[in-house]
């Protein structure tokens, strides 16, 4: 028998996930024939990050007519801002991008250029950008390092099963056909299971189960995962699920796909199956009774065999590996872990899990590590160090973990940081007892800094979960958080912030008059939908909730090192972060070293940096401007996603008063690959900027009231490496070799 | 589109203003003197950004 797991796009593209080696793993232990595993998710980055792919999105999109059509357009509403935001990009950067976006790869995949950080920064720039004039072809569909979305809803089942043939839109129609199709038709499986664990995963899930089955209808396809936990009963009950699928798993997949892999090879159907979804002959769906949990330490260790291991965007390789499953805690009000891991919690033997880590270091030659867990467990947090250090391992790895007051004292803290852990990520959530106490999380704030101090002092980075918008929270509590965050910012490296959404399946949902919920309102056009809106009559407003959010964000990107001049955008993506503190030793090295670099002098003359340029009709920064200010306020909640709806964008375009006319200039550095907008006076003086003025003379010609402004903005023009002291042929750093 | 190594010479004096698009003090006060001219004495730079390139809640679930 030939079976294919395939893990669709779109997750990140730094390191593997764990679930098809986890199910790999345990059907070739059952001897199910041949298993292969295909990462797509990958692979489609892969290809759409080359000259070729970029190549074609541009000569499809053909920037430079857009623009022109819009240069003549005597102002600009609301969508053509948002057209000529998109399109005076790619003229200018396309070609360059195109040229340079496998080398910018390469810097990803290269220990000496990756941990360059200037180099680092460029080809995450120029990835961006990339994936930018991609999602240009398919507009208004954007994909980014982050996350998938489309004009069609995920909340929605008729709008994913019109996304699935969406050749417009949908950039994996078309790679799915040129490239995965070819490759599972070489395969020719008689099953092909996909993972969809993430909502960006549903419309190329069933967009790939759809070609399938036009190619292979007697392929059987079985889909499962985390997002199928929340949204495979609603699925299932629409008629057009079952032309593209034969099966789904729910919860743990291990064992039901295994004995799905033996039904099909016997030539027989799943009925009777635990755990798994289908459709009678006649039609009815038939939801088989659930499962009791897996043993966990009856599974065999992960097998990562036959993923492209080396096209990750990583110069080093970083596995994931679970030994719980679950949460030993599951108290928390909002969590909603069990309707995707099914009840109970199971760990692995800590002897257990040392002998898969000794092994997967050995056989994939890494010692990076993510222990893919909900939180360290106790006994593991207090005895796992110490087995790795006596069994002699060289790893460095990091875990989500509780804040457990009695558990990390200074020697557990001491022992994990001298196993190689590197970082800890806490669900922190509020700073407010009366908020933790309501969401049931069973910690003492100050206890938790206390904690943090000794996690701080032992030398391990710690990233803090908050969120925003928990019933009954008050503005003042939330805002007390973030001021405790800033107190303690010496000890705390990250903060990943996200708003509250009231979720069906968590007790906070089933409870909600508890909470003083006294309405939701569900959507009725969206009936996979999980997240809902709500009214309640203490506590913040939803629409204080995303403000208070976007306060967040920015407080944070001011005030902490790892989010200021946008280190952010790539430091959060799992592997990198992590790899740079391996790296570098410590967060103070990270800091000192990389992240806080010395601001360039620039009494000297100033000469222009190599850049691309263009002249626009219209002012891109005052469009930039207009168009971020519009967020929650003007439009229609989403979950997880900010794309505008086609509802709000006619009213937008109905209300907006068009943009005038007002020149600026469009600017890239070749270097930095960094883009801004440069007003008519910023631009003559960094014309001015020959190699042979200094700072004083090139704005000695300004009138002598508006020197000084013009002196900050050559400062400023230096400060973003758009002019730069005229180089001392004496000395030339690593990196312009390289860029030589 | 243009590629420059060193593009002093060429922007010199370029620069000119069509007509007005007041969205900041510096722009307004140019719109006020009026002349093309007095619109090279606007100096602003922002970073070009597609509006909501990056969401920490994008990260958050993967």
């Amino acid at each position: 028998m030939k079976v294919a797991l395939v893990f669709p796009p779109q997750g990140h593209f730094t390191q593997p996930y764990l679930s098809l080696p986890s199910l790999a793993a345990y059907l070739r232990a059952n001897d199910v024939g041949e298993v292969t595993q295909v990462d797509a998710n990958i692979e489609a980055y892969d290809y759409f990050l080359t000259a070729e792919r970029v190549n074609r999105s541009l000569a499809r999109i053909d920037a430079g007519a857009g623009v022109a059509a819009l240069d003549g357009a005597g102002g600009l509403g609301f969508s053509q801002m948002e057209r000529y935001q998109v399109l005076t990009e790619i003229e200018l950067v396309g070609a360059e991008v195109a040229a340079r976006v496998e080398e910018a790869k390469e810097v990803l995949r290269t220990p000496e250029l990756f941990y360059d950080h200037e180099r680092y920064l460029w080809a995450g720039r120029t990835i961006e950008r990339a994936l930018r004039i991609l999602s240009a072809e398919y507009w208004p569909t954007r994909l980014t390092a982050h996350n998938f979305v489309m004009r069609h809803r995920i909340e929605s089942s008729a709008e994913i099963v019109a996304a699935v043939a969406d050749e417009a839109e949908n950039p994996y129609v078309e790679y799915f056909r040129e490239l995965t199709l070819p490759r599972l038709r070489a395969l020719d499986p008689d099953l092909v299971g996909i993972s969809v664990t993430f909502g960006a995963q549903a419309i190329p899930a069933l967009t790939l189960a759809h070609q399938i089955k036009e190619w292979k209808p007697d392929c059987h396809i079985t889909i499962g995962g985390g997002l199928l936990a929340y949204v495979g009963k609603k699925l299932s009950r629409c008629p057009d699920t079952w032309d593209l699928i034969d099966s789904m798993v729910m919860l743990e997949g291990e064992r039901p796909l295994l004995e799905i892999c033996r039904a099909v090879s016997e030539g027989r159907g799943v009925a009777g199956i635990e755990n798994v979804i289908h459709q009678s002959p006649c039609g009815e769906v038939i939801v088989e009774p659930e499962a009791s949990p897996l043993d966990i330490q009856q599974l065999p260790t992960p097998d990562f065999d036959g993923l492209p291991l080396e096209k990750y965007l990583s110069p080093e390789l970083v596995l994931p590996l679970a030994c719980t499953r679950g949460c030993y805690w599951g108290k928390c009000v909002f969590c909603t872990l069990h309707t995707v891991i099914g009840p109970g919690y199971r760990g692995r033997g800590i002897d257990q899990t040392v002998d898969d880590l000794r092994k997967l270091s050995e056989k994939y030659g890494t010692k990076h590590f993510y222990l893919a867990i909900e939180d360290l467990p106790p006994n593991m947090a207090r005895a796992l160090p110490r087995k790795i250090i006596e069994a002699g391992l060289d790893i460095d790895w990091w875990c989500d973990a509780r804040l457990e007051h009695d558990v990390f004292d200074q020697q557990v803290c001491d022992d994990l940081a001298a196993s190689g852990c590197k970082r800890i990520a806490f669900g922190y959530e509020s700073s407010s007892q009366r908020v933790l106490d309501r969401m049931c999380k069973g910690i003492d704030p100050q206890a938790s800094l206390e904690l943090m101090q000794r996690v701080h002092d032992a030398g391990i980075s710690i990233t803090l979960y908050v969120m925003i918008g928990f019933p009954t929270e008050t503005l003042e509590e939330a805002r007390e958080t973030l001021a405790t965050i800033l107190r303690h910012r010496d000890i705390i490296q990250e903060v990943s912030a996200r708003v509250f959404y009231l979720d069906e399946s968590s007790e906070v949902y089933k409870r909600r008059e508890e909470f003083d919920i006294v309405e939701v309102f569900p959507d009725p056009t969206a009936d996979l939908q999980v997240y809902y809106d709500f009214r309640a009559t203490s506590g913040m407003s939803r629409r204080e909730a995303r403000d208070l959010y976007l306060e967040f964000t920015r407080t944070l990107r001011s005030h902490f090192p790892v989010f200021q001049n946008t280190n952010m955008l790539y430091h959060e993506l799992k592997s990198h972060y992590f790899l740079y503190l391996t790296h570098f030793g410590s967060w103070e090295a990270l800091l000192e070293n990389v992240l806080c670099a010395a601001p360039q002098p620039a009494e000297r003359p100033l000469r222009a940096a190599h850049t691309l340029e263009r002249e626009l009709r219209f002012d891109r920064a005052a469009i930039d401007e207009l168009l971020t200010s519009i967020d929650s306020q003007t439009l229609r909640p989403r979950y997880q996603s900010d794309l505008i709806e086609d509802a709000d964008r006619e009213r937008l375009d109905a209300e907006l008063a068009p943009i005038a006319p007002f020149p600026s200039r469009l600017v890239y550095s070749v270097r930095s690959g960094e883009l801004h907008c440069l007003s008519p006076g910023a631009a003559d003086l960094l014309g001015r900027c020959d190699g042979e003025r200094t700072p004083e003379e090139i704005v000695e010609r300004i009138p002598s009231d508006k020197r000084a402004v013009a002196l900050a903005c050559v400062e400023e023009l230096a400060r973003l490496g758009l002019a730069a002291a005229a180089p001392d042929p004496e000395r030339t750093t690593k990196t312009e070799e390289v860029m030589s | 589109m243009t590629e420059k190594e060193n593009p002093a010479e060429k922007r010199e004096g370029e620069t000119r203003a069509d007509a007005a698009n007041p969205n900041d003090d510096q722009k307004a006060e140019a719109e006020e003197q009026a002349p093309a001219e007095k619109a090279k004495y606007v100096f602003k730079i922002a970073p070009a950004n597609p509006r909501n390139a990056f969401d920490f809640e994008d990260v958050a679930d993967k």
